[in-house]
């Protein structure tokens, strides 16, 4: 178990020469009774709200439509999202329970038992669940608000880093440490 | 896929460590890492639904790398 998350930058070498960076890496978490091992996650300060796409997480569209009709039938607390796979549109709001059993962008709030990025303990945490949208798993600002963050080129190794360290965590001196090795920063406290 | 054990006890980080692979396993130890393998594949293709009514709580291991066809993830 660490006592920071230390996250290096993926790095894709694009066709036209540009260089595409994300921060991405390996969660552990259980969510809606199962345990969720070594599944990718991607780091996204442009997500409000972390969002875990059921399909992706168990591979199983009959359970996804299973699970969102009890969700609705539950009344789970839920909103909706926009965004790339939603053309950037907005969506109407789903009055009815048809309507919400057919929006694609709407997600309903669970919690998640443990949570663990990249070996580093984040503890039970609410997220939202869409069950229609199979891309990436993020991790967004919700969760991210919690941690102290410093990101930038590493002066130890080749790359950019982020370095994140949750905001009541106790001790802090392992994340300090790799601060300013990484960056050469040092906090005056 | 080779080394592939299903229906078998298995160290389940001896799978959580190969890069894009999807798996299911039943009867999870979380203290030990250890599960009964049911289901192996190279990419998120939908796992039979049966699993489901076998077994209650399952642990999936998910390695296949996040979407390079979705550029930025707008969400709200």
């Amino acid at each position: 178990m660490s006592d920071f998350l230390l996250l290096k930058a993926k790095e894709i070498q694009l066709p036209n020469g540009d260089i595409s960076r994300s921060f991405e890496t390996y969660a552990d978490f259980s969510i809606l009774g199962d345990d969720f091992v070594n599944n990718v996650v991607k780091i996204d300060t442009g997500c409000g709200l972390s969002t875990f796409p059921y399909y992706r997480l168990t591979g199983d569209a009959k359970l996804c439509k299973e699970q969102k009709r009890k969700d609705i039938e539950n009344s789970v607390i839920y909103t909706y999202s926009y965004g790339v796979e939603t053309g950037g549109r907005k969506h109407l709001p789903s009055l009815t329970k048809r309507f919400k059993l057919k929006n694609e962008a709407i997600k309903f709030k669970h919690s998640l038992d443990y949570l663990e990025i990249a070996g580093y303990d984040i503890g039970s945490r609410d997220v939202y669940v869409n069950y229609d949208r199979r891309g990436n798993i993020l991790i967004g600002m919700d969760i991210l608000s919690q941690f102290e963050t410093y990101m930038g080129g590493s002066i130890i190794e080749n790359g950019y880093v982020m370095i994140s360290c949750l905001k009541k965590q106790p001790d802090k001196r392992s994340f300090y440490e790799a601060v300013r090795d990484h960056f050469g920063m040092v906090k005056s406290l | 896929m080779t080394d592939v054990k299903i229906n078998q006890m298995v160290n389940i980080m001896d799978y959580a460590i190969r890069p894009g692979i999807f798996a299911v396993f039943s009867d999870y130890d979380r203290k030990n890492r250890t599960g009964i393998l049911r289901y192996i594949s190279d990419k998120i293709s939908d796992v039979p639904h049966k699993l489901r009514r076998k077994y209650s709580n399952l642990c999936m291991v998910n390695t296949i790398p996040a979407s390079d066809t979705v550029e930025y993830d707008i969400d709200e």
